[in-house]
């Protein structure tokens, strides 16, 4: 190597200050407020659940397994029913309630440091997660009833990140190779296999996957933009991209083959029907922009940005979409994005809460060793199963 | 909190939210998402106030927050990354040559997570080894090879474009 070929360490400070960085968008004053709020719902969420545990003492229960909203408030004197068939009428609050949930952590693959949970599918089975091996090499990992294993990955790639399973237990997501090479893959049947790229295209991902194996992603190359992909089930050699009128990215599909996405990388949810005719999902009243990042059944959730900002970096909010009704809903109390969405409505907000009826609950943390209360992920089709994180540790809930 | 605790806090991350930032925009390549880092950063940093201002070093502290909160982020966080470089949102003009500069950012892009945050912190926060070492919870080995696999990596990213970007530099 020529002297002129290095590339001395003190050189790298001056290339990374050449970077043009935009202005940060940050408001201290209302960071603060946010984590004022958050240090109360804290503290409640502590004298919650030792109002639990007392009462389950008192009265014998030993489990408290039953409707979400069965749960303790989590500021209030009113002593929960620990078993109930249909949510209490309670008006809804601002404020997250605890939710009657049991947790269980999982068992690590590997000695991860910060692994992220990436999700779990539709029935529950299945969870999946980032699994951090030595300092750099970052893994998929999947866990079936429970039991982990870190997926084989494709030669081509130094890392992979799972971003959707399905509820046989097939897994796709995003893949990193050398010069900046960026795939979508699938793992079936114990191999992980490349997707192929549409014809032109020089970049994919994948990011949803459905019951019958079909793929949804997008696409693009240095010269062409982003475009949303299928790759159907039937036919994964020949993906489909699918007609939008601007730049469009699929996130999921739901088991009758409706695709959602975004237009213009956030400027509007998007969704296309099985027939591949594509609409905007029309926006909550007082809202702008949005994407769709997850479905089940006729249920569409997302975020959209509040309509007035104040000047001060809007933050998103949780948005809900009826794909037969037309139905769109903004929570304004509700973080954006929301991340899953069950059969029945039920969603995972951005602050890792399940959200039933407008009303966001928590989840208690699932043994004593853990000291925070845990952050949700993933609902399951019929609503009962949670997946998300504790601790640092993978989790399910029992709700 | 109390008042004055809470005063201390606002001064402390008010002169060092630029330099947050930037480290976030460098570590995520996405100026949205760095704003998001911050916020979330900040909010974390203000729930352990108490115990942070106990560490003995509370930059130190701060960074392994930023850091983390980078890996931890919702889902989809890296294939935004490299995917905002086709996307028509980019960062306020730069003062350089638009395809100098972006090269770096695309170079920092392409590095896996760790040798991406190694560099970063050695070499614009100015931490040791050792402190690199703390902030991400690995050996002194780990950011010693992580460091001259990035550094490899980068020089062969850049190419020519880093000796346009050095010679216009002040």
């Amino acid at each position: 190597m020529t002297r002129d070929e290095e590339l001395h360490p003190e050189h790298v400070r001056t290339l990374l200050l050449a970077v043009p960085a935009p202005a940060p968008r940050v408001d201290v004053t209302r960071a603060v407020k946010t984590a004022r709020r958050r240090a109360r719902t804290r503290n409640a969420v502590r004298a919650g659940l030792s109002a639990i545990v007392v009462l389950g003492a008192a009265i014998g229960v030993v489990t408290a397994v039953g409707q979400l909203g069965a749960g303790q408030p989590a500021v209030g004197t009113a002593p929960p029913s620990v078993v109930a068939k249909t949510p209490p009428a309670t008006p809804v609050s601002t404020e997250p309630q605890v939710g009657a949930c049991q947790g269980r952590v999982l068992t690590s693959p590997t000695r991860a440091s910060f692994g992220e949970i990436r999700g779990g599918d539709p029935s529950g089975r299945y969870v999946i997660a980032d699994g951090v091996q030595g300092f750099d090499k970052i893994a998929a990992v999947l866990w079936t009833d429970g039991t982990p294993e870190i997926l084989p990955q494709p030669k081509a790639a130094n890392a992979v990140q799972a971003n959707a399973v399905n509820s046989l237990g097939v897994v796709v997501g995003t893949g990193f190779g050398d010069s900046q090479t960026t795939f979508g893959w699938v793992y079936r049947s114990g191999a992980t296999r490349i997707l192929p790229k549409p014809s032109g295209y020089t970049f994919t991902l994948a990011s949803g996957v459905n019951a019958a194996g079909d793929i949804v992603g997008a696409a693009w190359s240095r010269d062409k933009q982003d475009v949303a992909v299928l790759w159907p089930a039937a036919d994964p050699e020949r993906p489909r991209v699918l007609g939008a009128p601007e730049l469009a990215w699929a996130f999921d599909i739901t088991d009758d083959g409706s695709i959602v996405g975004t237009l213009n990388d956030g400027g509007s949810a998007y969704a296309w029907a099985a027939s591949g005719t594509g609409r905007n999902l029309a926006n909550p009243t007082g809202t702008t922009g949005g994407k769709a990042f997850a479905a089940s059944g006729d249920w569409v959730v997302g975020w959209v940005m509040p309509g007035a900002g104040d000047g001060a970096g809007p933050q998103p909010l949780a948005a809900r979409w009826n794909l037969r009704t037309g139905e769109a809903t903004a929570y304004p109390h509700i973080a954006g994005p929301a991340k899953s969405v069950s059969l029945g409505g039920d969603l995972i907000d951005a602050d890792g809460h399940v959200v039933r009826n407008g009303q966001a609950y928590i989840l208690p943390r699932p043994d004593s060793a853990h000291a925070e209360p845990g952050s949700a992920v993933s609902i399951s089709e019929d609503g009962t199963v949670v997946i998300g994180s504790a601790g640092g540790a993978a989790a399910v809930w029992r709700c | 909190m109390s008042p004055e605790l809470e005063q201390q806090f606002v001064g402390y991350v008010s002169g060092r939210l630029q330099r947050l930032h930037r480290t976030a925009f460098l570590l995520c390549g996405d100026a949205t998402r760095a704003d998001d880092l911050v916020q979330s950063t900040i909010i974390s940093l203000y729930l352990h106030w108490r115990r942070a201002q106990a560490a003995d070093n509370l930059d130190r502290y701060l960074h392994r927050i930023l850091v983390r909160r980078n890996i931890d982020e919702p889902r989809r966080a890296w294939s935004r990354v490299l995917l905002m470089q086709w996307t028509p949102e980019r960062p306020a003009p730069p003062a350089r040559s638009v395809e100098d500069t972006d090269a770096v950012q695309t170079a920092l892009a392409a590095l896996p997570a760790g040798q991406r945050a190694v560099i970063i912190l050695r070499f614009f926060n100015d931490l040791s080894v050792e402190q690199t070492a703390a902030v991400l919870g690995c050996s002194l080995g780990n950011v010693k090879s992580q460091t001259s696999r990035g550094l490899v990596t980068l020089r062969r990213l850049l190419g020519d474009s880093k000796h346009e970007i050095l010679r216009s530099s002040p």
